[in-house]
């Protein structure tokens, strides 16, 4: 199980190089595009945090396990030798500096910037204490929300999970300024896992905590377009399945209520549309996901239930046929719909059809 | 006469238990350096430039052992036989330092060419 996954992250990871190296990469969604609003990768991230305590602490260890793994096999793939950064501990400053940000520039900061999720630079090394600072401008992860604490976890990992590998070094990482916290820009502390001043702000960081975000006032900036991010508020896709393979497929505590979440979510988001489009017919969710880029769906009417199609969609096919994510999408179709059409509808069926999603809704009691 | 005899034998034994001293370290190094090289390509940190060096200053005393043992210390040193195992060995130990020195450049130099 946990392979598949692996596989879903490494094809995401391979795709970001591929791009980069500029082979020649299929569009993975030839009618919506490959870019989708910030909005769809920061709610997922936003429902788990206020659902499940720990879920920061379960995305920190999956994208930075994963981060690891794919920064290591990058830079074998790129050719850079095994040594490169040989005794890291032991190089001058100034070396280590130059050489470290040079790295990270041409290939993560690029990987970064072509996704869209933000602009990833080292700011400072620390040798003699092994720390590193990297800061994040436009973070894909906070932008428009605002929280008490620092959210980026999945960029935290990244960013831990990338400079152990390229260093070889177990390190970990913590968001000291986050965006989300009226803070200019996200900056994160790296620095050696054993290190015992790291492994307490770690434990700080990582302590469950139930994180308010404001889902609804946060929509409605995207809904409305409001411009939140100086590189603009799309993302691409590719950013948002590292980020869901990384998040509720990888995590069984995350994935076990993934229906309640997604019925939850789609009860939440139906008074929020129907306001925004002065509109509660069923059309609303097809101008929804498509003013969003996330799904093109189209609803029916059919008896007294709703048949649902989902043609193209930001998650891979892959991916939507884990149960996990199936459950969250159905769940927040279940509850979307019937919120809107004031009835109790529940999902029956969900198949696949040549690529496409049919999502069968029918009344609770039938 | 006898004692200069013994004495002769006493510098002859302590300079050959010497000599067995110094190509026994040498013949040490090598399981080390093939343990460092296998330990340091299981954590995938083999280091090109240590490797060469090292291999540099085996390779100079180990040939020239073995031309010792072949041809006698002072003939050899007379008629110069000694000199290209060192030259050769030397050259591994200055390609070593030259590759270390111009790592960082040829590294990325690398990951430049595979992003085009």
């Amino acid at each position: 199980m946990s392979s598949e996954i692996d596989k879903l992250i490494d094809e995401a990871w391979n795709s970001l190089l591929a791009r980069l190296a500029k082979k020649d990469t299929v569009p993975a969604r030839p009618s919506l595009g490959d870019d989708i609003d910030l909005y769809v990768p920061q709610v997922m991230t936003m429902l788990l945090m206020e659902s499940d305590p720990s879920a920061g602490s379960l995305i920190y260890k999956s994208a930075c396990t994963s981060a690891n793994r794919n920064g290591y096999s990058i830079m074998k793939r790129l050719g850079m030798p095994a040594d490169y950064f040989w005794k890291f501990e032991y190089w001058p400053k100034e070396r280590a500096f130059d050489t470290l940000k040079r790295v990270i520039n041409r290939v993560f900061s690029a990987m970064m910037n072509q996704n869209k999720e933000g602009t990833l630079d080292l700011l400072d090394v620390d040798i003699e204490h092994m720390r590193l600072t990297v800061s994040f401008k436009d973070c894909a992860e906070c932008a428009g929300i605002t929280a008490e604490r620092g959210i980026c976890y999945y960029h935290a990992a990244t960013f831990a999970g990338i400079i152990s590998a390229l260093i070889n070094k177990e390190l970990d990482g913590f968001e000291s300024k986050c965006h989300a916290r009226k803070d200019d820009t996200c900056t994160f502390t790296i620095g050696k896992r054993a290190d015992p001043e790291i492994a307490a702000r770690m434990s700080e960081y990582l302590a469950p905590a139930k994180i308010q975000t404001g889902i609804d006032e946060r929509l409605g900036a995207s809904l409305q377009g409001s411009q939140l991010r100086t590189i603009g508020n799309m993302v691409n896709i590719w950013y948002y399945r590292l980020l869901v393979t990384n998040s509720i497929m990888t995590n069984p505590a995350l994935a076990a209520t993934s229906t309640d979440m997604g019925v939850r979510y789609g009860t939440r988001l139906a008074p929020v549309i129907s306001d925004f489009y002065k509109d509660s017919q069923l059309s609303v969710i097809r101008k929804y996901y498509n003013q969003l880029h996330h799904l093109d769906v189209t609803t029916t009417e059919s008896g007294d239930g709703v048949d649902i199609l989902l043609a193209e969609s930001a998650e891979s096919e892959a991916a939507l046929k884990k149960k996990e994510l199936l459950d969250f999408i159905c769940g927040e179709f279940q509850g979307l719909v019937s919120k809107l059409l004031s009835r109790n509808l529940v999902c029956k069926e969900a198949s696949f059809d040549g690529g496409k999603l049919k999502v069968k809704l029918s009344p609770a009691q039938a | 006469m006898m004692s200069n005899i013994n004495g002769n034998a006493a510098a002859a034994i302590s300079g050959m238990m010497l000599r067995v001293f110094d190509i026994a370290i040498v013949l040490m190094l090598v399981p080390v350096l093939v343990l460092y090289l296998q330990y340091s390509k299981s954590k995938a940190q083999e280091s090109v430039t240590f490797t060469l060096i090292m291999c540099g200053i085996i390779i100079s005393q180990l040939s020239t052992y073995i031309v010792e043992f072949a041809i006698p210390l002072d003939q050899a040193i007379e008629i110069g036989i000694l000199d290209p195992p060192y030259l050769f060995g030397y050259m591994i130990i200055a390609i070593g330092l030259y590759a270390h020195r111009k790592y960082d450049e040829w590294g990325y130099q690398m990951i430049e060419k595979m992003l085009g």
